[in-house]
């Protein structure tokens, strides 16, 4: 019977690149050299950023449907 | 616009469907793959180590790829877009409610387990399965884009929850806000994830109603000789394996080295940093390579030829990868080739394979069937990083595990091309006689 514990472990290794705290953080300071913005800013344009996608495929969807361009759902 | 002006064809609603279905995995593949900054903030809070914490997150992988023939199977009972609403509204509830951790077990329960099987409801083996009803023609192309939802997820949402965590000074609104994204992806879905064409008066691809040269209704595409009602009778065709097998090489050949890439290119004298970024750049090829592979099926055919394609590419950049150490200078360019080359591979075995498996099998029983094959991958992934793990113990270096996984990527190519895709697919399947067609029923 494999030790549990060493077989989480293992299975952890598979996904090391999200797993890995360091690794984000180190990704986190080089964007922080190279943008050089305070983190509500960040925080700001990757909400806007995710909120703008739905919204304009709404957007788009109800355009569409207005000009006669799709069938309604 | 007077009479004479041209209409111009609508948008077909299938295109909303890839779209809901790309922003769905994005929110989800997301909220998940933040985990990683929430580690540092968890720990000292409660004063976990990192095993205890991360052990959450294990068990989730192990659960997502042990339940997801399961998940195939609701899926392709349900039909799917109640799966799919439902798996959304859960994740999102659940990510939020990991906000109100307080104990181990509670984070366990909540992240480790619950989120986890959620998460398999919204897996791309059924996201994928529910495009191939809305296409046939353009299958590999959209089943290629829904691919990219797993870089895209983590690409913004993964500096969503850091900037969060880091503007708030807390891991706990950083978690519900994550929460929140894929609630987002609720509205999105409940408008534009319809199980197939037909139920729109649709067809696939947003294609006219075929006819033949007497006006009548012809069927756009006969069923191949494998096509299954019940995912059972897939296990008792060639195709199958043949496709499992594959999918088990290209699981052993990417986990290994999301495990070890890093360690082992600081081993060949790489920074962390440097190493990081080479394998960021193989991550973010994926997209390119995913959604190419699956427009040149769809343009090009021949998706096992594809296929095939794709391992021997990943074959020759592991073969650069262990070779170049042996010529003076070509340590780290050896990597940078490598991960060039591997990039375009990386997550291109999916739209292929995805896209022949409902080929093959047709679509009643995909999602079961996705589920298994992707099972193997997850099997294979699973022994290779042990492999390599016991290996590296034993001989201190990468070369002989890395050596060993890689060279079963001609077995895998070999697998690849020999599946009779001309005999089996319904793509090369010559209608034989005037019938009524039933949309979104492949």
């Amino acid at each position: 019977m494999p030790d549990l514990a060493q077989m989480f472990r293992m299975v952890l290794l598979h996904q090391g690149d999200a797993a890995d705290a360091e690794l984000i953080h180190w990704l986190k300071d080089q964007m922080d050299e190279i943008l050089g913005l305070g983190p509500w800013v960040m925080v700001a344009i990757t909400s806007a950023i995710v909120i703008a996608i739905p919204v304009s495929l709404g957007l788009f969807y109800f355009y569409q449907q207005r000009r006669g361009g799709t069938t309604p759902p | 616009m007077n009479a004479n002006t041209p209409t111009r064809k609508p948008i077909f609603f299938g295109w909303y469907v890839v779209a809901a279905s790309v922003f769905i995995g994005f929110a989800a593949v997301g909220a998940r793959n933040g985990f990683g900054a929430f580690v540092n903030p968890m720990s000292d809070e409660f004063g976990w180590n990192r095993v205890t914490i991360s052990t959450a997150f294990a068990l989730g992988i192990l659960l997502n790829g042990i339940i997801q023939p399961f998940m195939g199977q609701v899926f392709d009972r349900t039909g799917g877009r109640k799966l799919v609403l439902i798996s959304v509204l859960v994740l999102g509830l659940l990510t939020m409610a990991v906000a109100l951790t307080q104990h181990i077990l509670f984070f366990i329960f909540i992240f480790g387990v619950l989120a986890s099987l959620a998460q398999s409801g919204l897996s791309l083996t059924n996201t994928s399965a529910l495009l191939s009803r809305w296409f046939q023609r353009l299958r590999g192309t959209v089943i290629g884009i829904n691919s990219t939802a797993l870089s895209l997820g983590g690409l913004v949402l993964v500096p969503l929850a850091v900037y969060l965590m880091d503007a708030t000074g807390s891991w706990r609104l950083a978690w519900f806000g994550l929460g929140a994204v894929v609630l987002l992806s609720l509205p999105v879905g409940l408008m534009f994830i319809r199980e197939n064409p037909g139920q729109m008066n649709l067809r696939p691809d947003g294609d006219d109603e075929p006819q033949d040269q007497g006006g009548n209704t012809r069927p756009a595409r006969t069923a191949g000789p494998l096509e299954a009602t019940s995912w059972r009778e897939s296990l008792r065709s060639w195709p199958f394996w043949q496709m499992s097998g594959a999918y088990f090489v290209c699981g052993a050949t990417t986990f290994i080295l999301s495990a070890h890439f890093i360690p082992y290119a600081e081993d060949r004298g790489a920074s962390p940093g440097m190493a990081a970024l080479i394998f960021a750049v193989m991550n973010g090829l994926n997209i390119v390579g995913a959604t190419s592979a699956g427009y040149l099926s769809d343009k090009i055919g021949g998706t096992k030829n594809w296929l095939t394609l794709v391992y021997v590419m990943r074959g020759i950049a592991y073969l650069i990868m262990l070779t170049t150490p042996l010529i003076s200078g070509m340590s780290i360019a050896g990597l940078w080739i490598f991960a060039c080359i591997a990039g375009f591979s990386w997550i291109a075995t999916l739209p292929l394979t995805s896209s022949l498996t409902a080929e093959v099998y047709g679509l009643r029983a995909m999602g079961t069937i996705s589920g298994i094959t992707f099972m193997f991958h997850q099997i294979g992934g699973f022994c290779s990083v042990m492999l390599a793990g016991w290996l590296y113990d034993v001989t201190g270096s990468y070369t002989i595990p890395f050596s060993i996984i890689g060279s079963l990527l001609g077995l895998a190519a070999i697998s690849a091309f020999s599946i009779r895709e001309k005999k089996y697919s319904a793509r090369y399947q010559i209608p034989s006689a005037p019938a009524a067609a039933s949309a979104g029923d492949d």
